[in-house]
């Protein structure tokens, strides 16, 4: 097997080639820069390469393969993360001018050392929407990310550097940030798999916060098993994240993988079908019929959990930010810069009405695992808009593009639940539909078991886009 | 809540109270967000909670 043979293959066949010393890290990396270096330029999903790192990273995973080490489960497979992931002697400029002013980070981000000490090979750093507060990736200071299947449109966010990259193959791996929909939605546009953990389940620590306690962390990848793989390199306590669960996990890859027989799965109603797309609908049935989801289950109040997520999400966003809005606020991003403005003005009685309301849905819609393990629904309501649009119609309605994006992953983010997207092709269409997986809290399992029936039996699948046919 | 609430007069106390300047130019925008987040929140208001109701997020010692 040749290092060639590898690129846009998966991180399971990556390592597992590594780890069998039929291919070495350091090829696939040599390669894997120069088609970054190629393809970047059309979709400005790498903000920062990290070559020297990645050099480094790779000749150690070689020389393990070399002398009988164990390299890692993770082996030689190149990946990506977000620009709001700590990594050592890099500025975490969070999509911001203003963040150039802090010092370099002293320690990675844990998820992060937690992959390069599994074998991975850290490449660079990735474009999002400034703070991550954005479902577009569309960043005054460093560009739009374009989306790999159309270079005219959004390939989602605020984790669109993330997809983006994944998507055109040039990383198999990359870690995404969700608060609202962050991995979801550009997982969804750029049609690859995401994955955002129960609340607490991945560490945070060295990650710039957003809203604190609708912050998650997680990967993307064109895999269900790289997910999995992913996810077991990352999980386990850490005593620097005071919301990380203490109580150990179950590996994700271990899952006897038994399919879907003993699973429960119920489909969306209601709020999640009133404003999608003819098509979209169709993809939502079609998986529901692939995995025998014969009931309809209604989430209570979803409109109300959105608006909740938006008022905590901005109040606790501000607060993040306000020093630097009374003494900097025209070097913030003027597409978010009115939003903190206001966040930070909101009366208290919104936040502490808001977070009542939280505890009320989250029992609400826990009842409904009751009766079902796994629960269908949409991620985006239509595929990627135009870059730099501002409205769009949906249903007859006008609506602003940026928010409108979310409006599927804003209500599940409220109460933290395990989410895996996967992609689902539209028949004739271009763009694909993300469609969400739900579990309840800590089944993680469960929803990654029904992402693999699903890509087993052909209804989710990855496209490659022409971009990254394109020669190194 | 209050729907003939002043936005302008809002923003314009809550600049001064938490010292965030807010330019003549830049005060439209300010309002129009201010106005999204307080119709997001009417919803919110809206739901009539049991006064012991714990609220989210929980704080461990």
């Amino acid at each position: 097997m040749t290092a060639e043979s590898l690129l846009g293959a998966t991180a399971t066949t990556i390592a597992a080639a590594v780890r069998g010393g039929e291919a070495r890290a350091s090829d696939l990396l040599e390669i894997t820069l120069a088609r970054i270096e190629a393809v970047n330029p059309s979709i400005n999903a790498f903000n920062t390469l990290t070559k020297d790192r990645a050099l480094a990273e790779a000749r150690k995973v070689d020389e393990r393969v070399a002398s009988g080490e164990d390299p890692g489960p993770l082996a030689g497979v190149p990946f990506g993360v977000k620009n709001l992931y700590d990594v050592e002697g890099e500025v975490t400029l969070a999509g911001s001018i203003i963040n150039r002013d802090n010092p370099p980070a002293s320690r990675d981000a844990t998820v992060v050392e937690r992959l390069s000490s599994a074998g991975g090979v850290l490449v660079g750093l990735l474009n999002m929407d400034e703070y991550a507060y954005g479902f577009t990736t569309e960043n005054s200071h460093y560009g739009a990310t374009r989306n790999p299947h159309d270079l005219e449109r959004s390939a989602g966010g605020s984790s669109g550097g993330s997809a983006a990259a994944v998507a055109a193959g040039l990383v198999p791996l990359a870690l995404g940030t969700d608060t609202n929909g962050s991995i979801r939605v550009p997982a969804s546009v750029c049609g690859i798999h995401g994955f955002k953990p129960t609340y607490g389940r991945l560490s945070r620590a060295g990650v710039f916060p957003f809203a604190a306690s609708l912050d998650h962390t997680g990967p993307l990848a064109r895999s269900t098993a790289d997910l999995a793989l992913a996810y077991d390199a990352m999980r386990g306590p850490d005593p620097r994240d005071p919301i990380c669960r203490t109580e150990p996990s179950d590996a994700l890859l271990q899952d006897p993988g038994r399919g879907t027989s003993a699973l429960r799965i119920a489909i969306t109603g209601g709020y999640f079908r009133e404003t999608l797309e003819g098509q979209a609908l169709d993809v939502l049935d079609t998986a529901a019929q692939a995995l025998g989801a014969r009931d309809v289950v209604e989430i209570p109040e979803a409109a109300k959990a959105r608006a909740t997520a938006f008022v905590i999400t901005t109040i606790e966003g501000a607060s993040v930010h306000l020093a630097n809005l009374r003494s900097r606020k025209n070097d913030f991003d003027p597409l978010i810069r009115d939003r903190l403005i206001a966040g930070a003005m909101a009366p208290a009685a919104w936040y502490t009405a808001a977070q009542r309301f939280r505890r009320w849905y989250r029992d609400r819609v826990l009842a409904l695992f009751e009766d079902c393990d796994v629960i269908l629904a949409p991620a985006t309501p239509c595929v990627p808009q135009p870059l730099w649009q501002e409205m769009m119609n949906l249903d007859g309605q006008e609506l602003p593009v940026r928010p409108t994006m979310g409006r599927f992953t804003q209500p599940l983010t409220l109460i933290g639940l395990p989410i895996v997207v996967v992609p689902v092709p539209i028949p004739g269409q271009r763009h694909p539909i993300g469609l969400q997986i739900i579990a309840a809290p800590w089944r993680e399992a469960d929803a990654l078991r029904a992402a693999r029936a699903l890509e087993e039996a052909g209804v989710a699948a990855v496209r490659e886009p022409e971009i990254s046919r394109a020669k190194a | 809540m209050n729907q003939r609430f002043d936005m302008d007069r809002y923003v314009a106390l809550m600049a001064e109270t938490l010292d965030i300047p807010v330019s003549e130019e830049e005060r439209p925008g300010v309002i129009l967000q201010m106005q999204r987040t307080a119709d997001l929140a009417t919803q919110v208001m809206e739901f009539e909670a049991p006064q012991d109701l714990e609220p989210a997020p929980v704080f461990k010692p």
